[in-house]
């Protein structure tokens, strides 16, 4: 990546050398613009952008046939004419090439460094398992998690109980106080879900405005008392603001599912604790 | 405009021969690219598409090989193919050093594999490539012959490509696979050389394949039809360029020839400039004499592929030489006598032409083989157009002059082996 970037550099200042001296050379040598030089200037520009969005050998057999082309067009005007020329024609056989290989290189390398950007898009995507604000574990993590605890439950006939928490209004809140402050928040309130669980307990946040809890060995008993708690704790938010404490007041729905044989698959189990959200109220 | 002179005439004669030539080369650049997409965009998975495994014979002519034929054999036992369904030949053809001793040891140490070595003699060998294949074809019982020179190294799924390619087209009488350089890095010479075959096949080869649907078998790594063999009764003993002759055979009988650029052989080329002289004009001394020999029925053609090749050999040989020639008895007589070109003009633009086409074309040739499109080789291309190339005028001279020499002499032509290192 660090040879591609440097290679970037010297392309694009090879083609800005190229396009000054093109300039230059026609500013010197032309007192007047004839239509055919235009057309030669046009045709390279052409060239440089055909060279940079396809690739380096569609430009130069472009390159090559533009210059043939041309070749042979000066050599009929001087066979047939006595057509001595002006003296740059001969220049442009050498700078229509040249100009497509160093831009079209200079396409290469950037297709080289985009491919690079995707790729590594996709393999951070693949590869990260944690929310990265409030450092609990996301939602890939807690479906692989789920499919684990629930076959260890149907083995063992231990009770598994799911725990959905949606923080209500959550765009509201966003709105209100603005992204850093809802991160905030969001991180207290992860906090507060540790304390209020238990060691064995996993945590995650699966959605922005939701989290869940997988709690193994526990009846649905157990884990209402563990709701309560939380709703309590969750419901009133201290934070440290500059004018002191500042109180906030959340709406926050739970919704508890003990795991049964007769759910199979992690998302429909997830689905089916969403459901109870709706009996919170 | 002025008065014309002879010499303006010839001057100019030689000027539109070669920007023809310039304007074929382009367009068979171009196609070679097609090709070379074509192929790529197939993705052809060898190893599960090829079902069917037709019987191959292998055939390897060797006249004093010791140093390379141990090698060659390993790697062709290693060819990944039914081992059931591929037979060798070794043609020991007049050996006079350790080539025959080699090659019973081989035997001996893969009993189980179909190996064949018959060796010849003063009397019954010794009378060059053709007479060699002659001689192992009539021993190979199967469907299908296949050619390696005896210092090639296969990749291991070349044999595959070549039977996949040929058994897919009931069009094809023969399909080549490609030759690399295997000693390219060894000095200048061989880096040329490296550089000259890459370009020779993608423009020639594939571009002419892709244009006109035909190529020349050029002696290495090419799969055959049997009975088409028999149909035209093996090789012409008398021709040295024995691949170019009896692809214009092929041609004649309405078969097609391809190029399967994924099966890949690699081969030692000359390292010494003389070794590579007598090489050179061994291939031009018998392209000439195929060009001669078909040229002499072009009227009475009527194969559009055999006209269309002939016009290739002689835009090469005799339209380019001569105008190359010409030009600069031109200048010569320019510099040294009154006679001169009563044309005015900027004629450097077609020597300026040739010269950015030449580096243009090769370097797009080297950027469809892998890893070898970079600077080292740029650089090499652009002194190559003022060296290597001028080398090829002098062997292209001179195997006019030898082929001249053998008619007008009827000097027997002697097949020369390349010598190995």
């Amino acid at each position: 990546m660090r040879k591609a970037n440097r290679y970037i550099d010297i392309y694009f200042l090879l083609l800005i050398i190229l396009v000054f001296s093109i300039i230059t050379l026609i500013f010197i040598t032309v007192e007047e613009l004839q239509l055919s030089q235009y057309i030669l200037i046009g045709l390279n520009f052409i060239m440089i952008v055909i060279a940079y969005f396809t690739n380096i050998v569609i430009g130069l057999i472009t390159s090559a046939f533009l210059v043939f082309f041309y070749g042979s067009y000066i050599l009929y005007e001087s066979i047939l004419y006595n057509n001595t020329f002006v003296e740059n024609s001969y220049i442009w056989i050498i700078i229509f090439p040249l100009s497509t290989f160093i831009s079209g290189k200079f396409g290469e390398y950037i297709l080289q460094v985009q491919e690079k950007v995707i790729n590594l898009e996709k393999q951070i995507n693949d590869l990260v398992t944690i929310d990265e604000i409030t450092g609990l574990n996301n939602m890939k993590e807690f479906i692989k998690d789920l499919e684990e605890e629930m076959s260890r439950s149907k083995r063992h006939k231990f009770g598994l109980v799911l725990m959905i928490i949606e923080i209500q209004y959550f765009e509201e809140l966003i709105n209100i106080y603005g992204r850093t402050k809802a991160n905030t928040i969001m991180k207290i309130m992860a906090n507060l879900i540790e304390k209020a669980t238990r060691n064995e307990d996993k945590r995650y946040k699966v959605e922005e405005d939701m989290f869940a809890i997988i709690m193994p060995n526990t009846t649905l008993d157990g884990a209402e008392v563990v709701k309560n708690r939380l709703k309590k704790e969750l419901e009133n938010i201290l934070i440290q603001g500059y004018k002191g404490e500042e109180k906030f007041k959340f709406d926050v729905k739970v919704g508890l599912l003990e795991y049964d044989n007769n759910i199979n698959g992690a998302l429909k189990f997830k689905e089916m604790a969403e459901r109870e959200l709706e009996f919170d109220v | 405009m002025t008065k014309l002179h002879t010499v303006d005439y010839l001057f100019l004669y030689s000027i539109i021969s070669i920007w023809l030539l310039l304007l074929f080369n382009a367009i068979l650049t171009l196609s070679g690219y097609m090709y070379y997409l074509n192929i790529k965009s197939k993705k052809i998975d060898i190893l599960k598409e090829l079902k069917v495994f037709p019987m191959i014979s292998i055939l390897i002519p060797a006249h004093n090989e010791e140093k390379v034929i141990n090698k060659t054999l390993k790697s062709v036992l290693a060819l990944d193919y039914p081992e059931d369904r591929f037979e060798i030949i070794v043609i020991n053809d007049n050996s006079v050093d350790n080539t025959g001793v080699i090659l019973s040891d081989i035997k001996k140490r893969y009993k189980d594999r179909k190996i064949k070595v018959i060796t010849t003699d003063k009397i019954t060998g010794g009378k060059g490539k053709s007479n060699a294949l002659n001689i192992g074809f009539k021993e190979a019982v199967g469907e299908y012959v296949v050619v390696y020179d005896a210092d090639n190294t296969p990749e291991k799924l070349s044999l595959r490509y070549l039977v996949y390619a040929i058994t897919k087209d009931k069009n094809l009488g023969a399909v080549i696979g490609k030759f690399r350089t295997r000693n390219k890095n060894k000095n200048l010479l061989t880096r040329f050389i490296n550089i000259e075959t890459i370009s020779f096949q993608w423009m020639s080869q594939a571009g002419r394949w892709k244009l006109f649907k035909l190529c020349t078998i050029s002696g290495t790594n090419f799969i055959i039809r049997k009975d088409i063999l028999d149909k035209l009764g093996g090789w012409d003993v008398d021709a040295i360029a024995e691949d170019t002759e009896i692809s214009f055979r092929i041609y004649k009988i309405g078969y097609r020839i391809s190029f399967m650029p994924l099966s890949v052989t690699w081969e030692q080329e000359p390292e010494k400039l003389n070794i590579w002289f007598k090489q050179r004009n061994r291939w031009a001394q018998g392209n000439i004499y195929v060009l001669i020999k078909y040229f002499k029925r072009i009227l009475k053609e009527r194969n559009y592929s055999v006209i269309f090749d002939l016009y290739y050999f002689f835009s090469v040989y005799f339209l380019f030489l001569s105008s190359v020639i010409i030009s600069d008895i031109i200048f010569i007589l320019g510099i040294f006598t009154p006679i001169k070109v009563s044309l005015s003009g900027n004629f450097v633009i077609i020597w300026l032409l040739a010269y950015i086409l030449f580096v243009l074309e090769i370097s797009i040739a080297l950027t469809m083989e892998k890893g070898e499109s970079n600077s080292k080789n740029l650089l090499l291309v652009l002194i190559m157009y003022f060296t290597y190339c001028q080398l090829w005028l002098v062997v292209a001279i001179r195997g006019f002059v030898s082929y001249i020499r053998g008619g007008i002499l009827k000097e027997k032509i002697k097949w020369y082996k390349t010598e190995r290192f």
